[in-house]
Parts: C-alpha cells; structure tokens; sequence
C-alpha cells in the first residue's frame, strides 16, 4: 500500500512539508540536557518497576481467592450442621415416639456403619449353605432331644406306677400275713 | 546493506545495554538517550505545539515520563525510537488539548462524503498548483489533531501503518480506514473553501 501511494497525494505532501517547516527548524536550548536530568534527580525518583505493581495484584488477586474460598467453606460448613440437626431432630422424634409406645423411653447410641469390602460379601454369599445345614442339624438335635425326654418322662411314670404296684402288692401281702397270724393266734 | 542492518542491530544492543543499566540505578546514563532522541521528540511536539518554549518543556516533559516508565519497554514490542515517539504523542497531545480548542471550521456531512468519488479526491490531493497547496495547509488545519498527525506521520514521516498504530495505540485496519475518510474529507474541504472564496 505504501508503495503504490507514495506518487500519489503529492499536493497534500507539500502542503504537509510546509506546515511542518517551522517545527524542523525549531531547537533545544543547549542546557536542555542538564535542565532534564536536574529534574530526574530532584524528583529523586527511580524508573517504575513494573514487576511490584505485578506483584502487587498477583497479592491482591490471591487474597481475593482466599476470602472466597473461605467463605464458601464457611457456607458447606454452615449447610452440613444445619442438615445435621435436621436429621438429629428427625431422630429424637422418632425414639421418642418409639418411647411413648413401649411406656419406656428409648435411648438409641448412634452407630458407625463401616462398609465391608467386597471380599467378605462373597464369603458372606457363601455363607448360607452351612447355615442352613447348621440349622437341620440343629433341629435334629432339638428333635433327638425332645425324644430322649419324652422317653425319660415314660420311664419315669412307668417306674414311678410300678413302684406304686410294689408297694401296693408288699401291703397286701404284709396284711394277708398278719390275718393269718391273728388266725393261728386265735386257733392257739 | 548488510553493514547498516549490522549497525542498526548493534545500535538496539547497545540500547537495550544502556536502558538495563539506566534501571539498575546509574541513572545519570539516560543523559545519553535523552541527547540521541531529544531531538526527534521535539519535532514531534512541535507539531502539536507551535510555541519553541512550550514545546521545550512538553519534550522534557516527555522525556521525563519515558524514564519514569522505562521498565514498561519491551523490545519485542517496539524499536525504543517508536516507543519515545508514543510517549512523546500523547504528552503533546495532553498538553495541546489542555491549552488549545479543537478548531472545525468546516462541517462535513455524510453525504457529502458519499457522493465524492474516489478519483475525484485522487485528482484534488495531488494537485501542487500554488493556491491548492496553500488551501490545503488551511484545510489540514481545520482537522482534528491526532487526524493531523496521523497525515504527518503518513506522508511527511513515511512511516508505515504498524509503527503508526504503535505509536497512536489503535489497530492497523482503523488507521487504513482512517487514512482515506481524511482523504475525502480534506477534499470536500478543498472544494467548500475553493466556494467560498468564490474561485
């Protein structure tokens, strides 16, 4: 572009050369030079490092990020106690009604519940072919038991019955005897 | 060629040298930019400010805020000559606007600028014809003050539009744009003035 308009506008360069005579003409003062850096020392002051302006909002910037990290904590925190008295308030209801039903109050402990891995769960499913033949035998047991005892009880009534016949048959016979001895006695 | 472009990279060199120790604390070494440069930023504010004295003090005071803000340089950016430039720029443009009013004399409606071909603007503008020349000086007067320096850093400085876009801070494509809508609008000027004076 530059190339292609540097023929063209000539009247507007020449316009522009003339305007800007008097400024090219124009020149510095020959202490300018001193004048200038008097003034840098007076002002005493040293070039801007950009780096502590830098620095400077990197602080701030992190600052910023802190407060609102810590106010959003503040808030979950504030969340979790209020759903937490929630669920403790749910609680008292219900072990106090519980409570009112039983005529007894009901003091539940809170408990932790741990989450077994998955290893014991499959020892768990495997679990219940030996109890249930833990619980046959068991029941076989209760019935052998149960038998014994019913045969204990029979023995026993027909021990104690039998007893009774003995006792009943030796009176008899102690009686029949001493008829006898009274007879001879009278015969005598 | 070779030799030139050699010198110029040794002359960047050695500024980015001077302008590290300048921010290491020897600060007395910016005597020797401000002696190289001084020069350049007073024709540069001149341009803004036609008194001699008050274009002294601006070009000191552009000076002064270019050491104040030396750390900003950055030379992947720009040569440190263009940099100055745009320091020295808005100093003068502050200073000009706190102590001049914008002069418009003419104004140029929309339309006008519709209606005027380009070839016709190529026509006026090129013109070297005595009394065209000197309206045009008045017609560039008559336009605002960084629209007249982007002209003078165009034609007068031939500087291309990158630097100029450095150095007035706005993107290449606004100052092409620019460029040609103070074109038409000098040429209306041309034309109204041409009217007036009943030529």
């Amino acid at each position: 572009m530059k190339e292609d308009e540097i023929s063209r506008d000539q009247g507007l360069r020449l316009a522009l050369q003339r305007r800007n005579e008097a400024a090219g003409r124009m020149m510095l003062s020959e202490d300018f030079a001193d004048r200038l850096m008097q003034r840098i020392d007076a002002q005493k002051t040293k070039p801007r490092h950009r780096r502590t302006w830098l620095y400077a909002a990197i602080g701030a910037v992190a600052a910023c990020m802190l407060l609102l990290v810590h106010h959003i904590n503040n808030n979950e925190e504030a969340k979790m106690e209020c759903s937490l008295a929630v669920q403790k308030a749910a609680l008292r209801d219900v072990t106090m009604n519980a409570g009112k039903e039983n005529k007894l109050p009901v003091v539940m402990a809170e408990t932790s519940v741990a989450v077994e891995p998955k290893q014991e769960r499959a020892e768990r499913q495997t679990r219940p072919r030996g109890k249930a033949s833990a619980a046959k035998r068991k029941s076989r047991s209760d019935e052998h038991i149960t038998k014994l005892l019913d045969d204990a009880d029979k023995a026993f009534w027909q021990a104690t019955v039998q007893c009774a016949m003995d006792i009943e048959e030796t009176f008899l016979q102690d009686e029949e005897q001493e008829e006898t001895e009274y007879e001879t006695e009278i015969v005598i | 060629m070779k030799k030139e472009s050699g010198n110029t990279s040794e002359a960047i060199q050695d500024e980015t040298m001077l302008i590290r120790r300048i921010l290491d604390g020897q600060t007395g070494l910016f005597r020797l930019l401000a002696r190289r440069y001084a020069g350049q930023v007073l024709q540069m504010v001149a341009r803004l400010i036609p008194s001699p004295e008050e274009a002294e003090d601006t070009t000191q005071d552009a000076l002064l805020e270019a050491f104040q803000s030396l750390a900003r340089f950055d030379a992947r950016q720009a040569t440190f000559q263009t940099w100055l430039m745009r320091i020295a720029y808005h100093t003068a443009l502050k200073h000009y606007r706190r102590h001049h009013k914008e002069v418009c004399m003419v104004e140029v409606e929309q339309r006008w600028l519709d209606n005027i071909t380009d070839t016709e603007t190529d026509v006026l503008l090129d013109d070297t014809a005595a009394d065209r020349v000197a309206l045009m000086e008045k017609a560039i007067g008559m336009l605002k003050s960084d629209d007249q320096m982007l002209l003078t850093l165009y034609y007068f400085d031939n500087r291309s539009i990158r630097e100029i876009a450095c150095i007035m801070e706005h993107d290449e494509a606004y100052f092409r744009s620019r460029l040609q809508w103070i074109r038409k609008r000098l040429a209306i000027t041309i034309k109204t003035l041409e009217r007036n004076e009943g030529r």
